[in-house]
């Protein structure tokens, strides 16, 4: 189905290949696994199999790349897109219609299809990712999930023999992933498509996966069954964290709720946490995790309850206020890089709450070393790496010494060497006493690095407990796509 | 809207028809110069709102708004009108109220509202997707009217970015209610570079999601949806066109 001979690929003005001398035979029904720390080309081979190299991202390519029988030297994109398509990370940025329908029968439209063929091709496409139910409904109002399954659907009414998924669970909450995951079976084992996979979430598509490939610098490090790749048993993961029980209470909410309209967004929330304490905030996408953490901020204002810090009521404290007790990283990199220079960046939190400059610039010196962010301080931001853009989130929250960090999501879209060097960071920051209330989706991390866990759903606290015991009530309620997995 | 059991009458209307009725109603608005022609037409306008029924209801805050506005209007038009026969004048403040003042205030605050009441129903009544594929059908090139679904497409999203940017902001000490010109100038920059970066970000993936899928491949495409041009429809647009051509006349 797909047979790859030498490729090497060289963005234009990069000096280095982002994929080297690579041989690859994929044949037709096999579930593949792709996966490699960040920058390592996996998303430069994707766009090579669907075409987008050599025909629209600028560069040079050498070797050869068929695709069910069509080289993609010699087709355009839209010629191999009924073969090949690629779905991308942010599902937000694939969807160009205002409707469901609209989005999947977009592709067979453009391809000039008979009505009864689009109809057809938009029921079946549908259908087979389980969303006959979206159809009607308006793109701005499904969830991250829901947009993720009318991707897929719009490229499978491409009807392509070959659908790569490039990070389709990055942004998913692990019963969406759980769910993407039986789409994803149900296209291997009722329509024989062949599936490629780049992801990091690997316990979850290595059960499924005839092989797993490992690249590394532009080159296949390793192409095997998954039984037999290396390091393919982990051993029960063990979470010694030390951590003080009797420590200082740093926050307490009190039967914190909020209404938006006739709906409780969150209900009767109670919680308290202490110096040195990483709590984790679990749940469903929609279950109200970020609504609490911006209502502790005070980005949102709560209809009932009180918050306080260190034993002082701040229901009534502005956000500007709160920004000297607490700092928030919200979940995009993006939406909160101001300045035009990495150093700029970390000044720009004290300099709002008037700290004097001396005291900031020798802090913000002291937390770019600790950071690995010293070399880069003159540059521009966004020519960071996508795991440096978010150590300067954290840098640039800490400058002024917050006692509590409030972060949301901060290991969307990073691999696993980045998401270690985050979560060193962030125990670095509760070793010196300092409170961390993390939304994060991955029960592994929590599992790691978490000293408690509290699971919300529907707007209310289901399970408050230290980590182990609460995977062992989440797996006794049913809720095992919580629950982390032994990978291999 | 369109998941409704039965679409009001104006919603149905095809989105063309409807786009001619509106420019025959600011034609209206402009040309008329009396202030009873004016409250004519806003009633008229008013009518016309019960064919949309409740889709229109969510723009009743708005038109509140817009009417302090054109009280405003109304009164800044009187004030300063110093034609016509007096009607009462205050010599210490300079103030004089003539007939000319009040007919050209009716007159300018009833043409601003007739614009505005009839765009807003114009909008509370189309769906943009609707509209793009309308025009699409009708023989405007299919890559030009995709813009306005993109546009109808990404307006959500923006705004849910440009909160989320806000919030950023304001978690990080800025405090957006108040400030100097050049504290604006900064906010403003704040708010920019985040909000292009991601469009961008964005546009890339967009691009090859639309290129994927064949968009652009051929000069023509094919369309799940037919929104036809009814009789109906034809019937409305000729009757705004003629009623609107006897009014001016």
């Amino acid at each position: 189905m797909i047979r790859v001979e030498n490729l090497s690929f060289q963005y234009r003005g990069r000096s280095k290949y982002a994929i080297k001398n690579l041989y690859l035979q994929v044949e037709k029904g096999e579930f593949i696994t792709i996966t490699g720390p960040s920058g390592c080309g996996k998303s430069t081979l994707a766009f090579c199999l669907t075409g987008y190299i050599p025909h629209g991202i600028a560069g040079t390519m050498q070797g050869r790349v068929r695709v069910g029988g069509f080289d993609t030297w010699a087709h355009p994109v839209h010629v191999l897109s009924r073969t090949t398509g690629l779905v991308q990370q942010d599902p937000e940025a694939q969807l160009c219609t205002t409707r469901v329908e609209d989005e999947v029968a977009f592709g067979p439209e453009n391809h000039c299809l008979p009505r009864s063929e689009v109809a057809a091709r938009v029921e079946w496409a549908l259908e087979a990712v389980g969303a006959l139910n979206l159809r009607n409904r308006a793109i701005h109002t499904l969830s991250g999930g829901e947009k993720q399954k009318v991707a897929i659907a719009s490229m499978l009414a491409m009807r392509p023999s070959v659908l790569v998924l490039d990070e389709p669970t990055s942004g998913l909450d692990p019963r969406a992933t759980a769910e993407l995951l039986e789409v994803l079976k149900k296209l291997q084992n009722d329509y024989g498509s062949t599936v490629i996979i780049i992801e990091h979430k690997l316990e979850y598509f290595l059960p499924l996966s005839s092989r797993v490939i490992h690249l590394d610098n532009g080159s296949i490090a390793y192409d095997r069954h998954p039984d037999q790749r290396p390091g393919a048993r982990f051993d029960a993961i063990t979470n010694n964290l030390p951590f003080d029980p009797s420590g200082r209470e740093s926050l307490r909410v009190d039967a914190l709720s909020l209404r938006l309209g006739e709906n409780y967004v969150l209900k009767d929330i109670s919680l308290s946490c202490r110096e040195g304490e990483i709590l984790a905030l679990m749940g469903p996408n929609g279950a109200g995790k970020t609504s609490l953490l911006l209502c502790i901020m005070g980005l949102v204002k709560p209809t009932a309850g009180k918050i306080f810090f260190r034993g002082r009521d701040i229901s009534r404290v502005i956000v500007s206020q709160r920004a000297r007790m607490m700092a928030f990283v919200f979940q995009n990199p993006n939406h909160q890089i101001f300045t035009d220079q990495v150093l700029e960046e970390i000044y720009v939190t004290p300099r709002n709450l008037g700290i004097k400059s001396e005291v900031y610039r020798k802090a913000a010196g002291e937390i770019l070393q600790l950071y690995g962010l010293q070399l880069y301080k003159n540059e521009h931001p966004l020519a960071l790496s996508f795991g440096q853009k978010r150590r300067l989130n954290l840098a640039s929250v800490l400058c002024h010494r917050p006692a509590l960090l409030l972060l949301d999501e901060p290991l969307v879209g990073q691999d696993r060497l980045n998401a270690g060097q985050i979560m060193q960071s962030i125990m670095r920051f509760a070793g010196q006493g300092g409170t961390i209330i993390m939304v994060c989706h991955d029960p592994r991390v929590v599992a790691k690095y978490c000293h408690r866990l509290v699971f919300i759903e529907n707007g209310r606290i289901l399970v408050d407990k230290p980590v182990p015991e609460a995977f062992a009530v989440l797996r006794s309620l049913g809720k095992e796509c919580f629950v982390p997995k032994l990978c291999g | 809207m369109s998941g409704l059991k039965e679409e009001p009458f104006l919603y149905k209307l095809h989105p063309v028809a409807k786009m001619i009725a509106l420019v025959c109603l600011f034609l209206l608005a402009v040309q008329l110069e009396s202030p009873g022609q004016e409250a004519i037409l806003l009633l008229f306008i008013a009518l016309l709102s019960f064919g949309a029924r409740g889709q229109f209801s969510s723009y009743y805050r708005k038109i509140r708004t817009i009417l302090y506005f054109s009280v405003f209007i109304f009164l800044g038009q009187m004030f300063f009108t110093r034609e016509g026969v007096v009607l009462c004048s205050v010599t210490q403040i300079h103030l004089v109220i003539t007939d000319a003042g009040i007919q050209t205030g009716l007159a300018t605050a009833l043409r601003f509202l007739n614009i505005i009441v009839a765009s807003f129903l114009f909008v509370a009544t189309t769906d943009g997707g609707r509209l793009a594929a309308a025009l699409m059908q009708i023989g405007i090139p299919y890559r030009l009217a995709f813009l306005l679904t993109l546009a109808m497409r990404f307006i959500p999203v923006f705004g849910s970015e440009l909160a989320i940017v806000r919030n950023a902001q304001s978690a990080r000490g800025l405090d957006l209610e108040s400030g100097s010109v050049r504290k604006i100038f900064a906010l403003a920059k704040y708010t920019f570079v985040p909000l292009i970066v991601n469009a961008l970000s964005r546009a890339d993936g967009l691009a090859m999601s639309m290129e994927g899928r064949g968009f652009g491949m051929y000069k023509k495409r094919t369309y799940l949806n037919k929104i036809s041009f009814t009789a109906r429809d034809m019937a409305v647009a000729i009757g705004f066109v003629i009623g609107t051509a006897w009014c001016l006349c």
